[in-house]
């Protein structure tokens, strides 16, 4: 309704305009300014209403909007959305503790693993010592170098079946 | 004048007789519009009422899922926590074990004596990552046959005096064994 008003008092100032046009071409100035001041007011007048019609406009859509934003079915909907997001949550926070439990088992089975390892080639090494010691004079100077070598390398790096390789090979150099 | 009065009633009456069409459209088909207004009213209703539900589904579903996780992350705590205690007294077993052999068989090559506790270690870490129950069922059976063959092995040297040079005939066979 207000957008008819305002092409109405759009149109009017048109008309407004054109006979003041015309009354200007028939030597009417003084009326003619009337006339133009008066359409100029109707058009300003127009303009006007026209803002207004579109604050009336927006306001009206705002309220649309925030009516339908805090609807019961809107806010349900949401629920649901909240209610999903948060399972979803829930299970990928599951998953991840579960990693994460796994995680330091295995972290700890290998931490146990490592000290028996290290104990055992402890042990080992000493015995390869020993047996190194006992050898010493019969073996060569090179192989008995090689030897010695082998043992610090596979000490160092906690090779075990290395290790017990070794005493093979240093067992069967004994019974030779 | 006269023309523009003429003029001015003829647009009147264009809208009084607009105006007059409107009114008779709303008069017919008003039982319709309340039909229409009344359907879309329960509809509404129906949705919310759904909604409702479903919402409190998901809630309860949502209260459920936590308290099952809560349950399975507890069991699995317990769970990870006895396999480290069994791992940890395999390791003691399998040190015992080394032990009572290097006593049984005091002439036995100390090498050997590493390799049958090294492999019973392979065995104990092919039992830990195995990935499947059956792969698991077949690593610990292993395991057990190997440990009471040592555990034979180390009966009958300290039951027969004769033995005690030999070697532990049992165990060494199970060593040439592949591992998986």
């Amino acid at each position: 309704m207000l957008i008819k008003l305002v092409l109405l008092l759009f149109f009017c100032a048109l008309l407004l305009l054109a006979s003041a046009d015309l009354l200007l071409h028939f030597a009417f100035a003084h009326s003619a300014d009337y006339l133009t001041v008066a359409a100029l007011s109707v058009l300003f007048m127009a303009f006007a209403l026209l803002a207004v019609a579109a604050l009336i406009t927006a306001s009206h859509s705002l309220s649309r909007q925030l009516r339908h934003f805090f609807s019961a079915s809107e806010r349900l909907q949401r629920r649901l959305y909240f209610f999903a997001n948060k399972q979803a949550y829930s299970n990928e926070l599951f998953a991840c503790q579960r990693q994460q439990i796994n995680f330091f088992k295995q972290q700890r089975q290998r931490y146990l693993l490592e000290k028996n390892n290290r104990r055992q080639v402890c042990a080992l090494s000493n015995t390869i010592r020993q047996r190194l010691i006992m050898l010493k004079p019969i073996l060569p100077a090179p192989a008995f170098k090689q030897l010695r070598d082998q043992h610090q390398q596979y000490r160092q790096q906690l090779n075990s079946a290395g290790l017990i390789d070794l005493l093979r090979t240093i067992d069967s150099l004994t019974t030779q | 004048m006269k023309p523009l009065r003429h003029w001015l009633f003829s647009i009147l009456r264009f809208f009084y007789a607009i105006k007059t069409k409107q009114l008779q459209w709303h008069t017919t088909h008003h039982a319709q519009q309340a039909r229409l207004k009344h359907a879309q009213r329960l509809a509404h209703q129906d949705i919310i009422e759904t909604l409702t539900l479903r919402s409190a589904q998901l809630e309860h579903d949502l209260a459920m899922l936590k308290t099952t996780h809560k349950a399975q992350l507890l069991m699995l705590k317990t769970q990870c926590k006895q396999d480290i205690k069994d791992y940890q007294a395999y390791l003691s077993a399998l040190d015992k074990l080394k032990i009572t052999i290097q006593t049984s068989y005091q002439h036995l090559p100390e090498a050997v004596a590493f390799t049958i506790h090294h492999h019973a270690k392979q065995l104990l870490n092919a039992l830990w990552i195995a990935d499947t129950v059956e792969e698991k069922l077949r690593c610990e059976l292993r395991l057990i046959h190997f440990m009471n063959a040592v555990h034979e092995d180390a009966c009958v040297s300290s039951d027969d005096a004769a033995v005690l040079s030999s070697l532990p005939k049992k165990t060494l066979a199970l060593l040439q064994q592949p591992l998986l």
